[in-house]
């Protein structure tokens, strides 16, 4: 369909020149002798570009460019004036009237073609985009409305896994409690009846006994632990103590038979960290516990202590088999256990170091060391 | 009074009617509007006449609001359509004048 061009002239030898020159190239041409009339024209809708005389008896060029910007869909027609008015004040106040563009008269018919298709062309471009940008804000607020039903559902699962997580610090407090009060009562006849077995058999009897009830308070004691620390969202209370002290009372309390090589390698071993003691002892006693669980008898544990720019840092190595992958790839989610050591391992001890050291403002890692073993990789801010 | 020289009565008289009926309307809206697009319609539905019905007076109408049309002369496509009018009582005239006979 070709495009609809309005001349406006209120001479009809103008309107025959740019009118035969515009049909040729094919336009529909339209033609108004005055400014009233063109907005007649205009207000019926359909044109495409409006070449306007400037000089008209009645209402100006300029006047009825105004009018027409006015008129719905007004604001999308480009208009070119036709104009022998080229000082600047009469240029200005084109542009101002809404003109797009001017050309004067006399123009040439190559000029008047060029300036008619290109703001054709620019006009069909501005249509596009703004067909474009309608798409694009259906498309926003429809995405908006997906994404605001998501956000419902995402506060709504949060709001049921916080009440979930809050449940099950419930429980494992109550559970702490209620197991520990009993435990010192069995602890503690245990002890007693254990001063009277008389024969091997009674005592191994009691070992056994021994063994399970400290993995039952073990495992209370670090229930009781993450609970109070996951409900302590602020850092703990710190003090300035030796890190030569910590190492050897976390060595000394170290729950389990030994039989290993303990070295803390540092190039400072009075260094004083600022830490909670009760804490982080706690910490390394559990990463104790698990290199000697892990690791072969006579094997060395060694803790590294260095300073780094984000603080201290502590690596625990051992010589075992190293982390499984199932634990590597769970780090420090409640309950998991490496595979292989399933039966040693009661699944809170690195989720309780973890808790600890961020109660620290710290952070930690654990991977296998490319020589063999494992290394606990762990770093806390300096005094 | 221009009367048919190669045309029948019956003919012109249908010609009469044709004109009445469909091209009045469209001259009226040339007018108007001062519409040359009106003027094409007018002329698409016209030319087709011109051979059918070889009337003189109404091929050289037809030819003169054409030409205006083509040349883009407002002014003659003006003054060619206000002929429509004493075309169309001429037309009338005759074929009444024919009937009476």
């Amino acid at each position: 369909m070709a495009e609809k061009i309005l001349l406006v002239d209120d001479q009809p030898k103008n309107i025959q020149v740019a009118g035969t020159l515009l049909a040729a190239n094919g336009y529909e041409v339209e033609f108004a002798t005055d400014g009233f009339k063109a907005l007649e024209w205009l207000s019926e809708g359909g044109f495409d570009l409006v070449l306007l005389d400037v000089m008209m008896p009645g209402m100006d060029g300029f006047e009825t460019c105004k009018r027409l910007k006015k008129l719905p869909g007004g604001m999308d027609i480009p208009v070119i004036f036709l104009t022998a008015k080229t000082d600047t004040d009469s240029l200005v106040e084109g542009f101002e009237s809404g003109g797009i563009d001017y050309l004067t008269k006399p123009f040439q018919a190559e000029e008047l073609m060029v300036r008619v298709r290109t703001h054709l062309e620019m006009k069909q471009l501005r249509a596009k985009l703004k067909d474009t940008n309608k798409w694009l804000q259906s498309e926003v607020d429809l995405k908006t409305v997906q994404l605001q039903d998501r956000n419902l559902e995402l506060q709504n699962a949060l709001s049921k896994l916080q009440t979930l997580d809050s449940s099950k610090n419930n429980f494992l407090k109550i559970i702490s409690h209620e197991i520990r009060t009993p435990l010192n009562g069995i602890i503690g006849a245990t002890f007693l009846l254990r001063q009277m077995a008389d024969t091997a058999d009674k005592k191994e009897f009691f070992d056994m006994f021994e063994i399970s009830i400290k993995r039952l308070e073990n495992f209370s004691f670090s229930a009781l632990q993450i609970t109070e620390l996951q409900a302590n969202t602020g850092q703990v209370p710190r003090q300035q103590i030796g890190m030569n002290e910590l190492f050897n009372e976390a060595k000394n309390i170290s729950l389990i038979e030994q039989h290993r090589m303990f070295s803390l390698e540092s190039a400072d071993l009075n260094k004083m960290l600022f830490v909670n003691k009760a804490l982080f002892v706690t910490a390394l006693v559990k990463l104790f516990d698990n290199s000697i669980r892990y690791s072969p008898q006579d094997s060395r544990i060694t803790v590294r202590v260095s300073e780094q720019a984000g603080g201290i840092r502590f690596m625990v190595m051992d010589e075992g088999p190293g982390f499984s992958d199932e634990v590597l790839l769970r780090k420090f989610e409640l309950f998991v256990t490496g595979e292989t050591h399933i039966d040693k391992n009661p699944g809170l001890s690195l989720p309780l170091v973890k808790f600890i050291i961020e109660a620290h403002g710290g952070k930690i890692d654990l991977y296998n060391n490319p020589s063999g073993g494992a290394v606990v990789d762990l770093t806390i801010p300096g005094v | 009074m221009v009367y048919p020289v190669n045309i029948k009565s019956e003919d012109l008289k249908l010609l009469g009617e044709l004109l009445t009926r469909e091209a009045n309307p469209l001259v009226e809206i040339a007018l108007k509007k001062q519409s040359i697009q009106a003027a094409r319609q007018l002329l698409a539905m016209v030319t087709p006449l011109v051979q059918k019905y070889q009337w003189e007076p109404f091929t050289h109408w037809v030819g003169s609001v054409q030409v205006a049309v083509d040349s883009f002369d407002i002014t003659m496509m003006d003054k060619e359509l206000r002929e429509f009018k004493p075309l169309l009582e001429n037309v009338m005239n005759i074929v009444s004048k024919i009937e009476k006979s």
